[in-house]
């Protein structure tokens, strides 16, 4: 439980810490790729506006001082030679042939700025057309310059959203943890509470906090369902002691009866009356045990001697045993407990009972009480075939098993099994390799 | 013996009165708390039968009233009731009842605990040897002789005859025995004293002569007896 509960506080806090971590990271990138993207929009800007001058520069707006096409060549060869920033000329004929120079990529007879990206450098290329001084048709001179780098520094904004990050992501991861750990302690109670009503505590309800937010109003539909179990099952109880009541006064009246006839009767007569008293003894004990059953849960308890106990249940066995079973009963002397003590040696007589008819004949079954721990330990091994482990847990399923009352055999380990909750004992079957090895356990008072 | 009979179901009481009277006791009836407690004030009165769930005042109050007053402080009480589970018989116990039993029951089971309520006074110290005829018990060296010669019991037996050596001539049933000695009054659903009761019988009379009375008389369908007669 400890593992779960600290996983689940430092989960939340994690996620709560990433999720922040994961925006501000996010936000980041977003101001930083703008902030890329219109640095690299100026500087294109200025490149294409340097470039644009260049070429102009080139052709003089006055008709006299056009260049003749030796001139131009001229120029572009001694400007290419001389570059040093990168910057490239070409000057193509009409029909796009290259008269001088040359730049990188392809070349075209371009009218305005495109740019390209030629072996991962950008570039800017601008080109205009002019007729020269001794020709007739137009040339197209155009210049290629690359693009510096956009590499911005980050912008102040960026920054502050990494520190955002480095410092909500913590703060967020704090909160939710905290606020997971105020979750986890209501489901503590709220689990504590249901695991005292699983025990028997059935006017236990769950704790509210009182603020009434959801897990309030959850909690508060899980304690109106408990409002209803209890009014079924004090319904129930109802029923149960008013069909007791109301039938038990005609079973005893019909019981008066027969008896009376009982006294008068003779010979075939009086056998037959006696037939049918002993089978309504034996309807009343099936109903006796069916209701005990119901009522183990309300029981009272008192400190007892649990040793004496287990010696009397021992001593009736004692002499009772056949077949070449041995029954051996080993008891340490004084451990009490607080308990029934009709329940307990009602339990432990089915238990050695159990023993001793599962077993079969040659049965050897031993009968131990220690102290262990604080804890009485009682302990019933037998050498028989013992119980499959898939049906040990079956066997000891709550609730009633009518088949078994029906069989006359009591409640067997049903009621056993319910002895042990009401006594707060733990009831464990187990292999006894061969054999079954019983333990009920219970704290010494 | 004078017993007072406070039950609110007529048939029961009926049948009450009319196995006691027949077994020569006087019976008065009572229909409810109130009325019982009337009839009580100035009777003498060697037992007092009560039903737990009467009307009005019912027989838990009756059993405290009764123990509050000074004639019925110590008479003894046997209580009846519908419910034959642990808690309503501890509560009334606690109440101040001899004894308890459940409802339906044998009219051989009551009237044995009803004789043994009224006779519960006079018994003998727990250390003193108990004698019956020519058998003898030492509870201080939990040895059994008879006719001087020693008998060897196992527990459960040794407890049964010490129970009734302590009660000579008295019916005990069955469950008499079990809650008496063991202090279960549950169901076993066995017949436990019985396999006790004749194994020890045949301990006890082993060597007589078959035509020798036994020491210990079965009562068919109530339970056994040390010695006396019907």
């Amino acid at each position: 439980v400890t593992t779960r509960r600290v996983s689940l506080a430092f989960r939340t806090a994690l996620a709560s810490a990433a999720a922040v971590l994961i925006v501000c990271l996010i936000g980041f990138g977003i101001v930083y790729w703008r902030a890329a993207d219109r640095l690299d929009q100026e500087l294109r800007g200025t490149v294409e506006r340097t470039a644009l001058r260049e070429i102009v520069s080139y052709f003089p707006p006055e008709t006299k001082d056009v260049p003749t096409l030796e001139d131009l060549i001229e120029r572009v060869r001694l400007r290419n030679a001389a570059s040093k920033d990168g910057v490239l000329l070409v000057l193509l004929d009409a029909f796009g042939r290259i008269e001088a120079g040359g730049m990188p990529g392809r070349v075209e007879m371009l009218q305005a700025c495109v740019r390209r990206v030629v072996e991962h450098i950008s570039y800017v290329a601008c080109g205009r057309s002019w007729r020269l001084r001794n020709r007739d048709e137009s040339h197209t001179l155009v210049i290629s310059q690359p693009l510096p780098q956009a590499t911005p520094a980050p912008s102040e904004q960026a920054i502050a959203l990494l520190l955002v990050a480095i410092v909500a992501a913590p703060f967020a991861g704090g909160v939710g943890f905290i606020v997971s750990r105020r979750l986890e302690r209501r489901l503590a109670r709220v689990s504590s509470a249901a695991q005292s009503l699983m025990g028997g505590e059935l006017g236990q309800r769950l704790p509210q906090s009182g603020t009434g937010d959801e897990f309030d109003r959850l909690v508060g539909t899980v304690n109106a369902l408990l409002d209803r179990i209890a009014l079924l099952m004090r319904d129930l109880s109802l029923v149960t002691d008013f069909v007791a009541h109301e039938m038990r006064t005609p079973l005893f009246r019909a019981r008066q009866s027969l008896e009376a006839m009982a006294a008068d009767a003779s010979g075939e007569a009086a056998q037959r009356v006696a037939t049918t008293l002993a089978e309504l003894d034996r309807a009343n004990r099936i109903f006796d045990a069916v209701l005990e059953t119901t009522r183990v849960e309300k029981a009272p308890t008192v400190r007892i001697d649990l040793s004496e106990i287990v010696e009397g249940v021992g001593e009736l066995f004692e002499g009772m045993i056949e077949d070449g079973q041995t029954l051996d009963v080993t008891v340490d002397p004084g451990l009490h407990v607080t308990g029934n003590r009709q329940l307990l040696a009602q339990a432990i007589d089915n238990l050695i009972r159990n023993a001793l008819r599962h077993g079969g004949p040659g049965v050897r079954v031993g009968v131990a009480l220690k102290a262990e721990d604080g804890r009485a330990v009682l302990t019933i091994v037998d050498d028989g075939p013992g119980i499959p482990e898939a049906e040990r847990a079956r066997v000891l399923e709550p609730g009633l098993r009518l088949d078994a009352a029906k069989a006359g055999h009591g409640l067997g380990l049903t009621l056993v099994a319910a002895v042990a909750r009401r006594h707060g004992a733990r009831l464990i079957l187990g292999d006894a390799a061969p054999g079954l090895r019983v333990t009920l356990d219970l704290p010494i008072a | 013996m004078r017993v007072l009979v406070i039950e609110d179901d007529h048939a029961t009481a009926d049948y009450l009165r009319k196995g006691l009277t027949e077994a020569g006791h006087v019976v008065d009836i009572a229909a409810d708390g109130e009325e019982g407690l009337m009839l009580a004030r100035d009777a003498d009165l060697d037992v007092i039968v009560t039903d737990r769930g009467l009307p009005g005042l019912d027989g838990i109050g009756v059993l405290k009233a009764l123990r509050n007053s000074r004639r019925h402080k110590h008479t003894p009480v046997l209580m009846l009731t519908m419910h034959s589970s642990v808690d309503n018989r501890v509560e009334g116990l606690d109440a101040g009842a001899d004894d308890y039993l459940a409802k339906p029951f044998a009219f051989s089971e009551f009237r044995a605990r009803l004789d043994a309520v009224a006779r519960r006074a006079g018994r003998a110290a727990p250390s003193e040897v108990l004698r019956h005829a020519d058998l003898e018990l030492d509870p201080l060296t939990q040895t059994v002789r008879r006719g001087g010669r020693p008998i060897r019991l196992l527990r459960a037996e040794y407890r049964l005859l010490h129970y009734m050596m302590q009660r000579p001539g008295r019916v005990l049933t069955r469950t008499m025995l079990l809650e008496g000695i063991w202090k279960m009054s549950f169901d076993t659903g066995t017949n436990v004293v019985d396999v006790h009761m004749s194994r020890l019988r045949r301990k006890l009379e082993e060597g007589l002569a078959d035509t020798a009375a036994p020491l210990i008389r079965t009562l068919r369908g109530s339970g056994y007896a040390l010695g006396g007669t019907d």
